[in-house]
């Protein structure tokens, strides 16, 4: 092989070198920018500096705020209503002095008014049920928002401030300088929405059955907005898609509730003793040292038995979190309540459930497992959880995710059956939230900006737990193999990536302007991290990578660059062409086999040298010495006899080269290939990929090369290669194993193969 | 966070359809992708029974064949062109839908109506995907596009 490509070689430098001689003049072109798919990210990258290095480190001069609120919560279960009064302590440790302070206030998206219900642009429908006529057209909308009572300071003054939809500027008496403190307090309260009817991520369901309440609630407080090195202050408002930028900070609240519910919240609960039963309270601590199976705290019959006391006292529940972004908190006399403790690494995590008894028998059997395999999983590829809990709660139609504890759906029937597809959505949804708490809840990115950079990840990640959780449990999947996962292998995410150009966005897009969030956000980018993992960098050199992202940015505000620049820092594989064509631009991949040409070697030139020789006045004799021919098996030139003897027998010239240079090579050597195929693959997709393809043989045996995916930074279109063999070549795929995406597979086998439709097999079977 | 419909779970209102003119065989061929939930809340509200959709429980293939019908009309020179409803399949949480539409002779362009769950979803967009041969085009159908011409070939 090695002397072919020498010879070859030479021969294509002599006619390179005739050709160049022959100058012809020729209209000029203009020139062109660079648009080479593997030119460097200089221009979408922003220039590294002293706050992120060009490592995708944190740099010398990084730093970020922290707030740190105590609060006082009560929630007025029979005019389902939330009141609060909050003492924000916020730390500027930016080098910059700040004049004001923006606070959101994210359930302003549920005023009457709010410029985010008119956010769509809508059709009439000339038929609609009267449900939704009654709805858009008759109903008084939801009139929820904050009320703001007060904003003071610590001594009682009010502060000036100003609302502008989801965010309130707060006025200070003097500019908090760098390295200075400043407290100060809000007092509010709003209407608790029903999140089931109303959609929202946040609120209540209502239980007709029995008149009872199941609260979820979350983005529930004035939270202050971040700022930072590369927003300013990030106070893009809350439309509705795009989730939340939060600080880090500690947080200290007592949340006063009827005394017959049952709460779980963000931080560790401080006074156990105080809100549980004694019999709870023994069962609480037992589950604390109880690893392998859920401590029952509060049963399902003890939680039926309160759904008709409503009682009028109250307790209040403590909880302090440290270097939390959010708080959450979920309380009903509805719910049932289990628990057993994970062992993460050197630490001891609670894994806890909660759930009304709708949600069984489902809930008991798999919602706290699937928060221990989260836990579990995600730890090994990114970082210990480092907090002491992790919480699923049961809310109908939710899924949605805050520091330690998520919201989550899968309700069986009313007679307590439940599909597959209820079955693995509820536990998918439990690994997908719990594992927000690694991104966006501690790799804290800015998810108002960039929802792929938690979304995606974490799909990711999702998908490798499902995978292990269904290894794990075979039995909660039997008679399946594999964990169902629906998104992750690349084949899913063909129908999306060859969809029409004008209902698609690239992955760097913010998500209010997106048009399908869900596979913009979620599939697309977590597909791409399972091809980059799987078929570009491989297991070790990702995995290694990923996790040290995952490290340099725990507990801080990672940009998607420093993402980027991170896999490659840690791994020395360039990826710009990578990040280019998955999340900067909507292109493709379709890659396909072109045209396969056969040549012999023969002992005299065929009708093409001759050609070429007449086209510049030249003979055979002007040619140097120890020159081959090789004639194409479809070409005039060709005679069957030169497809019998080996290319030693056939070329006098090879002979008298190998006995000048190498005498010692046996001139029978059997190892010269005894077949050579020009092979052409073509790439009509945008997008570069590794050139996977299989060669089979006359012999039975197959051969699988992977091409890096530089071949196609000189030519984007077709490439070629030489693939000398002493087995006779009788079929070529490309991408064998569907792991590049490739959206049009009817061109990735030679001979072209008439691969049967989905549609012509369903309809044979059907008639077999 | 997982975003999902007003009834059920998943992030969108979107299903696909894949139209291939086989004019060998005279038929156009439809095979129609869509969330296996958007489906059962759509038929459900259309029966008291109990729907569920998977293969251990009660054909509801006479309710879909009124659906498609309901949803899906095509037409070529004001001539209605009857679809026939081959099957289905279920995988993961998505539906294949495989229908048949017999076109003996070759036109230019066919008519198309198709307001699949439009009435239940607002948000929900329809694309479908035409193919003949190396010809291929697609269309968005959704609440204010819910007819086209299909032209069947570029010339």
């Amino acid at each position: 092989m090695r002397t072919l490509t020498y010879l070859q070689t030479s021969l294509l430098t002599f006619f390179s070198f005739i050709l160049w001689s022959q100058d012809t003049p020729t209209e000029r072109e203009g020139g062109h920018l660079n648009n080479n798919k593997f030119k460097q990210l200089y221009e979408e990258f922003s220039t590294p500096n002293r706050y992120r290095t060009a490592s995708g480190a944190p740099g010398d001069s990084y730093y970020q705020q922290q707030v740190d609120y105590v609060m006082d919560l009560e929630l007025d279960d029979r005019n389902t209503k939330l009141y609060g009064e909050e003492t924000i302590t916020y730390s500027n440790n930016s080098p910059d002095a700040l004049p004001y302070l923006w606070v959101q206030l994210d359930q302003n998206i549920r005023q009457k008014e709010a410029p985010a219900l008119e956010k769509n642009g809508t059709g009439f429908q000339p038929l609609t049920r009267a449900s939704t006529f009654v709805k858009n057209y008759m109903d008084e909308p939801f009139d929820g928002g904050f009320h703001i009572e007060s904003v003071k300071t610590t001594n009682g003054k009010p502060l000036s401030y100003v609302i502008n939809q989801t965010m309130m500027r707060v006025d200070l008496p003097s500019p908090i300088p760098p390295g200075g403190q400043y407290s100060f307090s809000i007092k509010w309260w709003y209407k608790i929405n029903n999140h089931v009817t109303n959609r929202a991520r946040s609120g209540y369901e209502y239980f007709p059955e029995d008149g009872n309440r199941a609260y979820v609630i979350a983005q529930f407080f004035p939270r202050m907005a971040v700022y930072n090195d590369v927003e300013g202050w990030q106070n893009y408002q809350f439309w509705g898609n795009g989730e939340f930028a939060l600080n880090f900070g500690n947080y200290e609240v007592n949340l006063t509730v009827p005394s017959d519910h049952v709460v779980e919240a963000t931080g560790q609960l401080q006074n156990p003793k105080e809100v549980l039963s004694r019999e709870e309270f023994k069962r609480y601590k037992t589950a604390q040292n109880t690893f392998d199976t859920p401590i029952i705290i509060v049963s399902e019959d003890e939680a039926i038995a309160k759904e008709t006391q409503f009682s009028d006292k109250k307790k209040t529940w403590r909880f302090v979190a440290d270097n939390v972004r959010d708080f959450a908190f979920a309380s009903s006399r509805k719910f049932i309540w289990d628990m057993m403790a994970v062992q993460v690494g050197p630490r001891k995590v609670m894994a806890v459930s909660l759930y009304p008894k709708e949600g069984n028998p489902l809930w008991e059997d798999y919602s706290t497992v699937a928060v221990a395999q989260t836990l579990d999983t995600y730890s090994r590829y990114t970082f210990n959880y480092p907090y002491p809990k992790a919480v699923s709660v049961h809310a109908r139609n939710q899924g949605m995710e805050y520091p330690m504890i998520c919201w989550n759906y899968g309700r069986p029937e009313e007679d307590g059956t439940y599909s597959d597809r209820t079955k693995f959505g509820m536990i998918s949804v439990i690994i997908h939230e719990v594992g927000h708490n690694y991104f966006p809840m501690i790799v804290n990115s800015d998810e108002r900006q960039w929802g792929w950079m938690d979304e995606g990840l974490d799909t990711f990640m999702q998908y490798l737990t499902e995978q292990e959780f269904g290894a794990n449990f075979p039995e909660a999947i039997r008679p399946l193999e594999n964990y169902p996962s629906r998104r992750g292998e690349p084949s899913k995410i063909i129908p999306y990536m060859s969809g029409d150009q004008s209902i698609i966005s690239p992955i760097m897009s913010n998500p209010e302007n997106v048009f399908q969030l869900g596979p913009n956000a979620y599939a697309k980018p977590a597909t791409a991290l399972n091809i980059l993992r799987e078929t570009v960098m491989g297991e070790e050199l990702f995995d290694y990578a990923f996790k040290t992202y995952a490290q340099r940015w725990m507990f801080k505000h990672p940009t998607p660059e420093d993402f980027f620049r991170t896999m490659e820092d840690a791994s020395a594989v360039d990826l710009d062409w990578f990040w280019r064509g998955w999340f900067y631009s909507t292109d493709y991949v379709d890659i396909g086999v072109g045209e396969v040409k056969k040549y012999h070697v023969s002992s005299e030139p065929g009708k093409e040298v001759y050609d070429l020789l007449e086209q510049y006045n030249m003979t055979l004799e002007d040619l140097p010495e120890h020159m081959m021919y090789m004639v194409a098996e479809n070409s005039d030139s060709f005679d069957p006899s030169m497809a019998e003897g080996s290319p030693l027998e056939n070329s006098k010239s090879l002979r008298d080269y190998i006995a000048e240079n190498n005498p010692e090579v046996d001139r029978s050597d059997a190892k010269a290939p005894k077949y050579f195929y020009e092979i052409e693959f073509e790439k009509p997709g945008g997008l570069v990929m590794p050139l996977i393809v299989e060669y089979s043989y006359a012999d039975g045996s197959k051969e699988r090369m992977t091409y890096p995916v530089q071949i196609w930074r000189k030519n984007d279109a077709v490439v070629r290669k030489v693939l000398a063999t002493n087995k006779e070549l009788i079929g070529i795929e490309v991408d064998p194993d569907a792991e590049t995406a490739d959206i049009d597979t009817s061109n990735n086998s030679w001979p072209q193969d008439t691969v049967e439709s989905e549609f012509d097999r369903f309809k044979s079977e059907i008639k077999g | 966070m997982i975003l999902f419909t007003s009834f059920d779970i998943h992030e969108v209102y979107i299903s696909s359809l894949q139209m291939e003119w086989k004019q060998q065989s005279g038929e156009i061929q439809l095979t129609l992708q869509l969330f296996t939930d958007d489906l059962e809340t759509v038929l459900q509200s259309r029966t008291d029974s109990r729907i569920q959709l998977d293969p251990d429980h009660q054909s509801v293939d006479s309710l879909l064949v009124l659906y498609l019908n309901e949803v899906l009309a095509l037409s070529y020179f004001n001539n209605p062109i009857p679809i026939s409803y081959l099957g289905k399949k279920y995988q993961d949480d998505l539906s294949r839908i495989f229908i048949s539409v017999p076109l003996p002779e070759a036109v230019e362009k066919v008519d198309m109506e198709y307001q699949l769950f439009l009435k239940q979803f607002p948000s929900q967009q329809n694309v479908v995907h035409f193919k003949n041969g190396s010809y291929l085009k697609s269309y968005l159908f959704d609440g204010q596009n819910r007819r086209y011409s299909i032209l069947l070939s570029d010339q």
